[in-house]
């Protein structure tokens, strides 16, 4: 097949090979067979016996495919969340309900409305904490204030935080005298919420609220802010249409700030009992 | 007295079954197979590597680690119809190893002794032995194998297990190497 060169032909390689190559030593077959002799077999790992390695991976994607149904279905039945978007407090009315009556959150896209929990806010006819499905007449929820907050007439105008005319809610609510720290009554109610909805809302990782809310790392002032924030915001959650969570009582326990208008702001905290109606 | 030494006549064990059948029970520990297989094999793969190396004591010590790493391994073969294939490549990369061996080593004075020559011009075959000596471990085999065992292209690719056009390549390239360590030599 090799064409033949100037310098060396193919007849010359063979001849020379020729000369290289000798015969095997008599006694080489018997060295070899002896060592053969003295030394075992290694063993064929699983997958390296043949006809084995196909039915091997045909077991392995058929795992791999069982596994991956079984998170379907876990994931297709898992009860859907009820810790759902907040719903602007703005979107909410109050509307006759039969005898009594319930807030619910009005959608402004499609102009439906869906229950809205109050449950926090109001107490049913039997005395005890209203649902989205509660009705007869509504009663207002004793509540105790935990600490009180003075703050400046400026609060009048706090819907326009709300309503995004003032950035910063600091310009329209001042605060005097002792005022209590908001935090720990917050912290109480953040630990309420979802880790996933609360790291978004806050737009920080997850790790960084799990951090915070175990207490492990102080937050930085402006998350702590909108921490607090967030946590002001809680009893206005949604539950959707599913009906109220299985925790009602817990839920109904949960701390959360009535905020006034000039006057004072009263940190509500579980346990409630007395009024506070100002 | 080991066991094999027991066993009379592989040759005639080996005639009667093919190949496959062979590796298939030697897979399985049978000694005696294996030992058929050697016997059949030892004169080519001797040959083979004493032509790569010029050396009678490290093809011996070549080919003894080549058998004893093919009953090794044996179990872990696919493809039974790959045995001499695969035995080619133990061989390749044992040779491999003597000569990185050899390159490290300063003293290589009797690793080049040249063995007896039958050729009548005996520069000329000087000259294309130590050229054949600059040539790394694949260029030689695949020389040994096309002009000492005669394998054609095709046999070249099934032997070494790589596609047709590969080999034609390499057994190219190779000649060329040669050609260039010659004139080098000169």
């Amino acid at each position: 097949m090799t064409a033949g060169s100037p310098l060396v032909t193919d007849a010359q390689i063979e001849g020379m090979l020729r000369d290289r190559s000798v015969s095997p030593p008599p006694l080489l077959l018997g060295d070899v067979l002896r060592l053969v002799d003295a030394t075992p077999q290694r063993r064929a790992l699983p997958w390296q016996v043949p006809g084995r390695s196909r039915w091997l991976l045909a077991f392995a994607v058929l795992a791999l495919l069982v596994v991956a149904l079984a998170g379907a279905i876990a994931i297709g039945s898992r009860p859907p969340r009820l810790h759902t978007a907040l719903v602007p407090y703005a979107n909410g009315e109050i509307v006759t309900h039969g005898d009594g009556c319930a807030l619910v959150a009005i959608d402004p896209s499609t102009g439906t409305t869906r229950p809205f929990f109050a449950g926090v806010q109001s107490l049913g006819p039997d005395g005890k904490v209203c649902g989205p499905t509660t009705t007869g007449l509504l009663s207002r929820r004793p509540v105790r204030a935990a600490s009180f907050v003075y703050i400046g007439k400026e609060a009048n105008e706090i819907d326009d935080v709300d309503a995004g005319l003032v950035h910063d809610l600091g310009e329209v609510q001042l605060t005097y005298g002792m005022a209590g720290d908001p935090w720990p009554a917050a912290l109480a109610t953040l630990r309420e919420m979802p880790t996933g909805e609360l790291a978004r809302m806050a737009g920080v990782d997850r790790k960084t609220i799990q951090r915070t809310l175990r207490g492990a790392s102080q937050p930085r002032p402006e998350l702590k802010r909108r921490l607090i924030e967030i946590a002001r915001r809680h009893p206005r959650r949604a539950v959707g249409r599913e009906g109220p969570p299985s925790d009602v009582g817990s839920a109904a326990d949960a701390p959360w700030p009535l905020r006034g208008r000039t006057g004072c702001c009263a940190v509500i905290e579980p346990g409630l009992s007395g009024a506070l109606d100002r | 007295m080991h066991r094999l030494d027991r066993i009379s006549g592989p040759s005639q064990f080996a005639a009667d079954l093919t190949t496959d059948d062979l590796v298939s029970r030697a897979r399985r520990v049978d000694r005696i197979a294996f030992a058929s297989f050697v016997e059949s094999r030892l004169d080519r793969v001797f040959r083979t590597a004493s032509a790569m190396l010029n050396n009678e004591a490290d093809a011996q010590d070549v080919v003894q680690e080549a058998f004893l790493a093919t009953w090794q391994q044996l179990p872990r073969l696919r493809e039974a119809s790959a045995f001499d294939a695969w035995l080619n490549q133990v061989i390749r990369n044992r040779c491999r190893d003597v000569l990185r061996r050899r390159r490290r080593s300063r003293d290589l004075g009797d690793f080049d002794r040249p063995m007896p020559d039958s050729t009548a011009s005996v520069a000329d075959t000087a000259a294309l032995k130590a050229a054949f000596d600059r040539l790394n471990a694949d260029q030689r085999m695949i020389l040994v194998l096309h002009h000492l065992h005669r394998l054609g292209v095709a046999e070249l690719a099934s032997q070494l297990r790589i596609p047709l056009g590969t080999s034609k390549w390499r057994l190219h390239a190779a000649r060329q190497a040669l050609e260039r360590a010659m004139e080098a030599e000169a």
